[in-house]
């Protein structure tokens, strides 16, 4: 069958199509195929399985099961936890942070209750979490501060590099209150993460919690995301409808 | 043709029924605070006309004063603006004066108010979430 010179020059113009296409998708990717494997992880990022948060709101599953705390932290944990518990049982739960709208900080943003969008260049990579709009930088060509010059922040001071395929990345100086499902921590704590694509649309982020004062052994544990065409956002939080008593335990304001 | 008793807002109301519908619901939890103010295990009902509607963050809120003598004012809290969006509401779904049948998980302490399970405006039905 002949081909005839129209038909040739729709096939021309299907193939520029599928070529600007690809170019399209690989620019919102991040760039060209040199930089692809490494600007693969912009984009819009919600955690997966969708089941990932457990069953009640309240009791949160620990991400990498029980942990191995340290005394007095463990027995503070522990009371603390049973405070909890009653508090929540008479309807007053204990206020979190979050009940002041204050950030969840490191490594709670990279949990992604709420998706979490990765942009990136040669000098950063930034986290954006739509919940509270937090904000996470992570430097790529600076040192970490020495640990007179560390101030303690909800996400921390994060430094990153590029070991092949995968972005790894220590985070130091984060404040006592940002805590991992309450659990305490110390001051020298030091969260290593090594994230990475597993294909263009799964990204995996092992983390390891290195913190000797309060932990008898590294705590580790993986988060995984699947990308998303979701826009974040605006989240402000103006119309905080939580009162505080002077226990700290929480109710609806009444009006 | 249009059918005359529709106005734009019934219309968007219809259509974000259809997104729920759909199954399109996110499954978000509340980041904000606890659920342990609400008793999960009850759930009430109450009709009545919608008195004043708060679209913001951390979580949208119906106040609904119901019918009866006393008239009385139920605070029903719901998910964020960011998670309600997602599943189709908008800051137009509910106006003052809507006469509503809202079922919510009433608080522990007594005060009227709850989390909201879901809102019937007419044939419109809203579900509480994120």
């Amino acid at each position: 069958m002949t081909m005839t010179r129209r038909s040739r020059a729709g096939l021309l113009a299907l193939f520029i199509a599928a070529a600007a296409a690809v170019t399209f998708i690989a620019s919102e990717r991040g760039g060209g195929p040199a930089e692809a494997q490494k600007l693969g992880i912009s984009g819009t990022w919600e955690r997966t399985p969708d089941d990932w948060f457990g069953e009640d709101p309240d009791n949160p599953v620990l991400p990498g099961g029980k942990i191995d705390l340290k005394e007095p932290f463990l027995s503070e944990y522990e009371t603390l936890k049973k405070k909890q518990a009653e508090a929540n049982e008479a309807g007053t739960p204990l206020a979190t942070t979050s009940s002041k709208c204050l950030p969840e900080g490191m490594p709670t943003l990279m949990a992604a209750l709420f998706p979490i969008e990765i942009i990136q260049n040669n000098k950063q990579v930034v986290v954006l979490g739509e919940y509270l709009q937090q904000v996470r930088r992570i430097l790529l060509t600076e040192p970490m501060p020495s640990k007179d010059n560390l101030e303690a922040t909800f996400q921390g001071q994060s430094r990153g590099r590029w070991e092949g395929d995968t972005l790894v990345v220590e985070t130091q100086g984060i404040r006592p209150e940002a805590r991992l499902y309450d659990v305490p921590h110390g001051k020298e704590m030091k969260i290593t993460e090594r994230i990475r694509l597993k294909d263009p649309d799964h990204l995996e982020n092992q983390i390891v919690i290195e913190d000797p004062e309060v932990l008898n052994a590294p705590y580790r544990f993986t988060f995984e995301y699947k990308r998303s065409d979701y826009r974040i956002q605006e989240y402000v939080c103006e119309n905080n409808q939580i009162v505080i008593d002077s226990e700290g335990k929480t109710a609806l304001r009444r009006n | 043709m249009r059918h005359p008793r529709l106005s734009p807002s019934s219309i968007r109301r219809r259509l974000v029924l259809a997104v729920i519908a759909s199954g399109l619901l996110p499954l978000t939890a509340s980041a904000h605070h606890s659920f342990a103010i609400f008793d999960r295990t009850k759930t009430t009902a109450v009709k009545g006309l919608v008195g004043r509607f708060d679209w913001t963050n951390p979580h949208v809120t119906i106040y609904v004063d119901a019918e009866g003598t006393p008239a009385q004012r139920y605070k029903v809290e719901t998910g964020s603006i960011n998670a309600l969006a997602r599943s189709g509401w908008k800051s137009d779904s509910i106006k003052v004066g809507d006469k509503a049948e809202v079922s919510f998980h009433p608080l522990k302490n007594g005060d009227p108010g709850g989390l909201l399970i879901e809102i019937k405006i007419g044939s419109v039905v809203l579900t509480g979430g994120g």
